[in-house]
């Protein structure tokens, strides 16, 4: 077959899964990588470490110029793409540039959400979200005490934690809940007082009203009634598919930009992975957003499979979450809520421990787990190869470390003799 | 040697119950770090079920996939994945990707932790007192046998049988980067290792009797699309090749795949019982045809494969046998430079259970089937036949017969009849030798 040229918009985990899957499958194929940033690839679950000085900028990069060479892989940095031309298989350039391309892959990830607050402007706010984001805000704390946070999903929890480690003081203001995509109300209880008790202040169910500058400080205004203080404010209320590129390039895009199982677009050739793609998901094989570190990788995995020839197909995303904080380990995986589920729960407060499981048809499709000792990997595996737990869901419960590890080492096993056979 | 490498082994399910001095032995002797332990005990006594669990040092693990610092690495020497702990800032992403109970995470220390084998001595071996845990150096015997061919020693064939000398010489000729493809037949018992610790250090897939060119084209053409040219290799019986397995074989050499084909014939389906087959000779004896009756061994004479595969017009189709090695090293050679359509090596292998003779014999059937032009040497290059060695002075066919059991019931007409058959045969490749002179 004839040398392709594979052009990726974006290098975020699912650019560079792309990028492995691709070479390991072709050797001659061209890959390109183009990023609007002017930096190496480096990963978004990387950057709260920085704020907390776990790690230095040094540490960040993911794919360095070794890499690169190795995977014969060209990285443009500092380009934005501004069109999509299926017709003639380009891609146009702010600069003017245009570049062609056999397959594309949209790769371009997610932008935080925007709103719209009175005074947003004037007290000059701070986002989450890439390397240049971390640098403003770096920029920002310089011989600031305290920061408000607004938001409560895992982006803001784990910048507050950061934040808390490295000393700052803290005040979240959530419009429910902390955490609420991932965990229920009672984890998420437990996770607000660990924070609380390391100097958090929470606002629940509070919106901003208004922003206010007073003496180099932010004077927040809440619907409560209530008014907070702090030095910075950050938002952080999630992140939504970014794309704009594609308008009139007529690939198809809902909530964003949609694919098929094998990460592809309604037009051939053109794939999307990551935090941009409207991909199927596990359980219902609807289509939705997921902008989440392991689906980006998955993701990528596939669509750059599929580019390079080799047929994969997607088995859905997963909902999936993990926090460590404080010495503690929370994490939930799959959908934890539905009436048709069983459900099994237990709490201890007193040892902050946590138990969850949801249940269908004796299968497994959610696990929450809080500073419980197991391997949450072989959750997932549960869930995903849909082991059958027969009588044993209860059994599973009281002893998920041990009982998890047997279902899968026996389906591991059969699956092998199943072979043999 | 990249791909190959050191496996530690756990026999699952076998530990005694609340036994955990893997996990100790790691702790004190590798780690130093309570709650430290790259090897996990588990108790199920619910189920009866006690083990310990690892890391695989999967080939592409997912943990370093998720890393967002790439503070998890696998070591292209040793295959040992690592995690870099000056690095690792203990988010706990790895210990969700892993799907095997492989990577632990320490809530104190904040930081995962898995096994690496303790670099290559791992200290949890002698700690267990049941003997469960192993160290398989696969990567040490496989490149100890690699440097000399790609077959371990110790296969089961039987005591004589020259398919095992043919199959060393043959690979050492073609090179280690090289398919091999097999089917149920004795040289199975090389390229898989049935029932024995036989190692084929050469990637080594075993297909049905009718499928081998099939599964072959789809490998190379798979390559090729990848931009890799691999040799791809069939090395087959004379049942697979001529008998079950003939038309895919025919198709192949038809569609002109850039395959090798060699054909192992020991007349018979010899690796299930010594059943004749399509190239079994005249009045030969076997399971199927035997003497006693009516019968006198096979009535029909053999079909006669080589001129059948020069009849698909592919570039290359030779004879060879082991008793002639360089005759065949070169044979495989030009096999081996075709790259426009399938090469066809038609190989000449007695088989010493099946045709009943001594096992230091078996070369020497060899000879005299070349000598006795029972079995003539030849090559046709794009349709060029040649005589690859020429027998001035053509043993009778007695010769040959006497040397085994399978004959022993010819009389002097039979003879007289096999004889004539070996000369027609003989003449009708001379006249194709001719042709093109």
């Amino acid at each position: 077959m004839a040398k392709r040229k594979h052009l990726i918009i974006g290098c975020g985990a699912a650019a560079l899964a792309a990028v492995q899957k691709i070479r390991s499958l072709s050797q001659e194929d061209e890959v390109v990588m183009v990023t609007r940033e002017s930096h190496l690839p480096y990963s978004l679950a990387a950057l709260p470490y920085l704020v907390s000085g776990k790690i230095k900028e040094a540490d960040l990069w993911l794919a360095d110029e070794d890499y690169l060479g190795k995977m014969k892989c060209s990285l443009v940095k500092g380009k934005e793409v501004t069109g999509v031309h299926p017709q003639r298989r380009q891609v146009s350039y702010k600069d003017g540039g245009q570049e062609s391309y056999d397959n594309l892959l949209i790769a371009s990830g997610s932008k935080p959400t925007s709103l719209s607050i009175k005074g947003l402007e004037e007290v000059g706010f701070a986002t989450f979200h890439t390397l240049d984001d971390y640098r403003g805000l770096e920029q920002q704390l310089t011989g600031k005490k305290d920061v408000a946070i607004y938001g409560g999903g895992l982006v803001a929890i784990e910048l507050a934690i950061a934040l808390l480690e490295a000393g700052y003081g803290v005040k979240l203001i959530v419009r429910s809940r902390i955490l609420r995509g991932y965990f229920d109300q009672q984890a998420g209880d437990m996770i607000e007082d660990i924070l609380t008790g390391h100097g958090a202040q929470i606002y629940k169910g509070s919106t901003i009203e208004e922003l206010k500058k007073s003496r180099n400080r932010v004077e927040i205004a809440l619907s409560s009634g209530s008014s907070v203080e702090a030095d910075i404010i950050a938002i952080a209320l999630g992140v939504r598919p970014s794309a704009p590129f594609l308008e009139g390039s007529g690939v198809k895009t809902g909530k964003g930009v949609l694919v098929n199982r094998q990460m592809m677009t309604n037009l051939e050739g053109i794939y999307a992975a990551g935090d941009v793609a409207e991909s199927p998901d596990f359980l219902t094989g609807n289509p939705g957003l997921n902008p989440i570190l392991p689906s980006a990788i998955e993701g990528g995995k596939v669509a750059g499979s599929n580019m390079a020839g080799e047929k994969m197909e997607y088995e859905g995303w997963l909902p999936m979450n993990i926090l460590c904080f404080f010495g503690h380990r929370a994490f939930s995986i799959g959908t934890l809520d539905g009436d048709e589920y069983q459900i099994l729960k237990d709490s201890d407060a007193q040892k902050k421990q946590y138990k969850k499981l949801a249940c269908k048809d004796d299968k497994l499709v959610g696990a929450s787990f809080m500073d419980v000792d197991l391997f949450p990997g072989v959750f997932q595996y549960l869930i995903r190869k849909k082991i059958n737990l027969g009588q044993h869901a209860e059994l599973l419960f009281q002893k998920p470390k041990e009982i998890s590890t047997w279902l899968m080492l026996e389906a591991e096993r059969k699956e092998t003799l199943s072979l043999e056979v | 040697m990249k791909g190959f490498y050191d496996v530690l082994k756990v026999e699952y399910g076998r530990c005694p119950p609340d036994c955990s001095d893997c996990e100790a032995a790691c702790v004190k002797e590798r780690t130093g770090r309570e709650g430290c332990s790259g090897i996990t005990a588990i108790h199920a006594p619910e189920v009866d079920f006690h083990t310990a669990v690892k890391c695989n040092q999967c080939s592409e693990p997912p943990c370093l996939a998720i890393c967002p610092t790439g503070a998890i690495s696998k070591s292209e020497v040793d295959g040992i994945v690592r995690i870099d702990e000056n690095k690792c800032i203990g988010c706990g992403l790895c210990t969700l990707a892993c799907p095997y109970a492989g990577m632990s995470y320490n809530l104190d220390e904040r930081k995962a932790f898995k096994c690496d084998l303790c670099d290559g001595s791992p200290k949890c071996l002698d700690a267990c007192p049941n003997g469960l845990i192993s160290l398989l150096k696969s990567r040490d015997i496989i490149s100890h046998f690699r440097g000399e061919d790609v077959f371990s020693p110790g296969v089961p064939n039987c005591a004589g049988c020259p398919i095992e000398l043919s199959m060393r010489w043959t690979f050492r000729i073609l090179g280690k980067d090289t398919f091999v493809f097999a089917a149920e037949g004795c040289s199975i018992y090389l390229t898989r290792g049935v029932s024995t610790e036989a190692i084929c250090a050469i990637p080594a897939y075993i297909c049905c009797m009718t499928n081998v060119p099939s599964t072959a084209t789809g490998v190379k053409r798979y390559y090729r699309h990848i931009g890799k040219d691999v040799k791809t290799v069939a090395f087959i019986g004379d049942g697979a090749a001529s008998d079950v397995g003939f038309q895919p074989l025919s198709g192949a050499a038809e569609r002109g795949e850039n395959l090798i084909v060699i054909c192992c014939d020991n007349e018979g389906f010899q690796a299930t019982g010594n059943q004749r087959s399509g190239t079994t000779s005249l009045f030969g004896k076997t399971a199927t045809t035997p003497v006693g009756g009516k019968w006198r061994g096979k009535p029909q004479a053999p079909k006669y494969m080589p001129l059948i595969m020069a009849s698909h017009q592919i570039p290359y189709v030779a004879t060879a046998t082991i008793s002639d090695p360089e005759d065949y090293a070169r044979k495989l050679t030009k096999a081996m430079a075709v790259k426009d359509g399938l090469s066809y090596i038609h190989l000449f292998s007695p088989c010493i259970t099946g045709w009943r003779a001594r096992t230091e014999d078996s070369i020497e059937i060899c000879r005299l089937a070349v000598e006795t032009n029972y079995f003539p040497l030849w090559e046709a290059e794009d349709g060029k036949f040649r005589f690859t060695h020429q027998v001035e002075n053509p043993r009778p066919i007695g010769e040959f017969t006497r040397l085994m059991g399978r004959f022993s019931h010819l009389k002097e007409e039979d003879l007289a009849e096999l004889q004539q058959l070996v000369n027609k045969r003989f003449k009708l490749v001379k006249a194709l030798c001719e042709m093109d002179n």
